[in-house]
């Protein structure tokens, strides 16, 4: 990107950002002020309040497959990242791949880039277009100011938009009110070598409130079968703030930003059109930088109607194998809230999101037709909740979107929610989602493999380099998903919720053998087979989750999950089809987790967490049954000190192994960190 | 890029007025819990009739204590400028029971639920009028408890509690309570 353009965007954002802060200020519509008092007692007796959980529906309340993360479970479970978090999620599959790299998905279809669950943190979206996917690795936060994490199974699409299609996850970390005063957590062990973060918190004023944090880790690499290290350590350092201001009774402003940098190393195979090997032992040293601003003001209105306006600009500058990648996501999302007669309750709202990205490969590996691109995202959205009794409800809703890859999507779904009886709660949904092309999908040229001259299914003289192609007339995929839930809540210290789902997708992703070419002016010359992107395939995907909830005694709770899942996919049967992204077993058939907490004597704490995960791949992975363990102590009110053991059980084992890359898969070895954590 | 941006933004910030000045912000809506809870306690020491003996002359104020958590915040401060036939309205706040000063209404925090039956012992026979949003407030022994009923705040009133103390009560306010016992 030049320097004229980006200097545009800057100008924008500021703007944006000025408009903000002065509009509601000088407009003097924050000072609005309403006197109930004048109103008579009837009035009063008729006069609607806001709902207790005012966005955020009480878990309990929701229509929807929700599951969430509190601080402390974060806290007590000892994880020390977002994805490891994400175990506790029935429905959710999480599995490393290597030392900094994750495969996470809700309900399937897993991989590094699982492209069918969108992220959010605090509103901004961590979910990269340029690649279909988050990148976990570089999501990393001061994980004790995080305040939940709120994960949705299930099509989120008509709040939530495109890429909401398995799953919606939310991660919220704490208002600057709640986090004042110093917090410091200094660690290591044998994978965590070194961890120190601290977080300094102040009140301005009554009403103003900001905290600052650091953290800083450096993480051993993941070993082989034989307990060889892969050589992929990495570190990571960032640091960041959140401002929150309460301009009047009525407004709210936020205003928080991160920057970041990563070291990664890698041993990562390359592949050329050399011989013997055709490929290339590469040890890299990938860098990732990255930063973000975000603004939010929030409005309530006299008459309890409330709006937000957010606005925010995201960098990322990450090197990936031997390809760089700078994206800029610029977003700015409106929202209103409104009950305009007594059972409504509308949402609505509106937004616009400009991402560019430059690709930079020099290598046969990966390329683009286009190495810079910038697309636009026009969204809207409406949703309904109507409450025809106090026990039940009806929700509708739709988003609209317009991408400049297909077009115009809608996302329409409709929900029920009934409680029978004060402890039951039974809902239902059926939704309509996509997944929207990336620009990979579009437009990437991805070397998947070298056949080299005489091997197998190559009899000519020159290497063949079979490539991935991707074409502009790639469609969205398409789900169509129906659900059912039911949540008991007995005696308040059992809970116990079920969900069950059938997904129907349409037009997922295949190759197809396109007619091989080859390139003589090269030296050596070689054939390109083409592999190009297809929607050439369907799937019907069912399963079943369960979370229980059981405070047995009042010092000892037992958390369980279960999930099921299985997948049906049927390809076009065609003599070009070449095969498909996806595989029935990318996720596992079943899970299930056990975690027990225990308060003990003297301040300290037991927690053993259980889990079983059965084999993915066609058997390249095993199913494993894995433990963590973590003993806390509170010495005092200011210091806490833990010790916690991961992945107890075996030596090492295996989690994932990703489809693109020839290495081995990657090993987790079991590992130990003690911590230290100070709050003042 | 930069006209499709400025013509965006141009549209964004008239939506934006627009939705602020929209008939839908003078319509009847929503509003916080505890503003409406306040102006209830300005309507209770309206229909409220206190015994003369309460108070030491004819302009005397009527004192409103607060007792723990204040969960009402500036919502109170305009009961404070109202007069209520002749008389205003002091509102005294005290975090424990011991500090409480006479009072013609009591206000009973969530805070102090684990205290309640000690606080309502304390006040009884008093010509006091105890309000709370503590749950079963006034079949506990309490006198007035505001209850939700969907999106309503609406109250419980204990009526033979009230009588014993000689307070008496108009039949608006009744009207819209709903009578329980203890």
């Amino acid at each position: 990107m030049n320097k004229i353009k980006l200097r545009v965007w800057l100008r924008v954002f500021v703007s944006l950002l000025c408009m903000q802060i002065i509009m509601p200020l000088s407009s003097g519509l924050c000072s609005i002020e309403n006197d109930l008092t004048e109103l008579s007692i009837e009035e009063l007796a008729n006069i609607e309040i806001i709902s207790v959980s005012r966005t955020p529906q009480k878990q309990s309340r929701s229509a929807a497959a929700i599951f969430v993360i509190t601080a402390d479970d974060i806290r007590r479970s000892g994880v020390t990242s977002i994805p490891e978090a994400l175990r506790m999620v029935p429905g959710v599959d999480v599995a490393r791949i290597s030392s900094s790299k994750w495969a996470v998905s809700s309900r399937g279809f897993n991989s590094r880039y699982s492209n069918k669950l969108l992220v959010l943190l605090d509103g901004r979206s961590l979910y990269l277009p340029t690649f279909s996917g988050v990148f976990w690795e570089n999501q990393d936060l001061f994980i004790e100011d995080v305040e939940r994490i709120e994960v949705v199974r299930g099509p989120g699409a008509s709040l939530w938009g495109a890429n909401a299609v398995n799953g919606v996850i939310n991660i919220i970390t704490k208002h600057a009110k709640d986090s004042t005063g110093l917090q410091a957590s200094v660690g290591g062990g044998d994978y965590e070598r070194g961890f120190a973060r601290a977080r300094f918190g102040e009140s301005i004023s009554d009403k103003s409130f900001i905290r600052a944090y650091a953290s800083y880790f450096n993480r051993d690499e993941m070993v082989d079968q034989s307990q060889n290290g892969l050589g992929d350590p990495w570190e990571k350092f960032q640091t960041g703030f959140r401002s929150d201001n309460e301009l009047s009774d009525a407004c709210n402003l936020t205003i928080q930003g991160d920057i970041y940098k990563s070291m990664v190393k890698e041993e990562s195979t390359i592949l050329n059109l050399d011989p013997p090997t055709y490929s290339e032992s590469l040890d890299l040293e990938n860098e990732t930088t990255g930063y973000n601003l975000l603004s939010r003001y929030t409005h309530r209105l006299q008459n309890g109607s409330e709006m937000a306006f957010q606005l925010y600009y995201d960098f990322l500058d990450k090197e990936e194998g031997t390809v760089n990648v700078k994206d800029r996501t610029f977003d700015v999302d409106f929202q209103f809230r409104m009950s305009p007669l007594s059972i409504h309750e509308i949402i609505w709202g509106f937004g616009y999101r400009l991402s560019s990205d430059e690709i930079d490969s020099p290598l046969i590996g990966i390329d683009f037709e286009t190495p810079k691109r910038a697309d636009s995202l026009y969204s809207s959205f409406v949703q309904d909740t109507v409450s025809i009794r106090d026990n039940f409800q009806i929700i509708l809703g739709s988003r609209f979107e317009h991408n400049e890859y297909t077009g115009t999507e809608v996302q329409p779904n409709i929900r029920l929610l009934w409680e029978p009886a004060e402890s039951h709660l039974l809902w239902a949904a059926v939704s309509r989602a996509v997944r929207t092309p990336s620009r990979g999908d579009n437009d990437i040229r991805f070397t998947q493999q070298v056949i080299p001259p005489g091997v197998g299914g190559n009899p000519g003289p020159f290497p063949v380099a079979v490539t991935i192609w991707g074409l502009s007339n790639y469609k969205s995929e398409d789900l169509m998903a129906y659900e059912i839930g039911h949540r008991l809540k007995a005696l308040d210290t059992f809970s116990l919720d079920t969900t069950a789902f059938y997904y129907h997708y349409d037009n997922l992703s295949t190759y197809e053998m396109g007619e091989s070419y080859p390139v003589l002016d090269n030296n050596p010359p070689y054939v390109v087979q083409p592999l190009f992107v297809g929607n050439r395939m369907e799937a019907d995907t069912w399963g079943a989750e369960l979370s229980a909830n059981w405070q047995a005694l009042p010092f000892m709770r037992f958390i369980a999950s279960y999930t099921f899942y299985e997948a049906r996919l049927t390809i076009e049967e065609s003599p070009t089809i070449a095969g498909a992204i996806y595989a029935s077993d990318d996720s596992p058939k079943h899970q299930a987790s056990l975690r027990t907490s225990i308060d003990m004597p003297f301040n300290t704490e037991c927690d053993i967490w259980v889990r079983y995960v059965d084999d993915i791949l066609v058997g390249v992975i095993d199913n494993y049954t894995e433990m963590d363990i973590r003993l806390g102590w509170k010495a005092s009110k200011n210091v806490e000190l833990s010790l916690c053991g991961q992945n107890l059980l075996h030596k090492s084992h295996p989690e994932y192994m990703e489809n693109y890359v020839l290495n081995e898969p990657a090993e987790v070895p079991r590992s130990v960190y003690g911590k230290v954590t100070l709050r003042f | 890029m930069k006209r499709k941006f400025s013509i965006f933004l141009m549209l964004f910030g008239l939506i934006f007025l627009i939705t602020l000045y929209s008939p839908f912000s003078s319509q009847a809506g929503e509003t916080s819990e505890n503003e409406v809870k306040a102006a209830y306690l300005f309507n209770f020491a309206k229909f409220v009739e206190w015994p003369e003996r309460a108070f030491a002359s004819k302009t005397s104020p009527i004192v409103l204590c607060i007792l723990g958590d204040d969960p009402f915040g500036e919502a109170l401060a305009s009961l404070e400028m109202k007069k209520i036939k002749g008389r205003s309205i002091t509102v005294s706040r005290a975090n424990n029971k011991e500090q409480v000063k006479p009072c013609h209404m009591l206000y009973v925090s969530d805070s102090e639920k684990k205290e309640l039956s000690d606080v309502l012992s304390k006040s009884d026979n008093k010509p006091c009028l105890t309000v709370s949003s503590i749950d079963n407030f006034a079949s506990k022994g309490g006198m007035i408890g505001f209850v939700r009923k969907g999106k309503n705040i609406r109250f419980e009133v204990n009526l033979d509690k009230i009588k014993r103390v000689e307070l008496s009560v108009s039949s608006r306010l009744l009207n819209l309570a709903q009578i329980v016992k203890e």
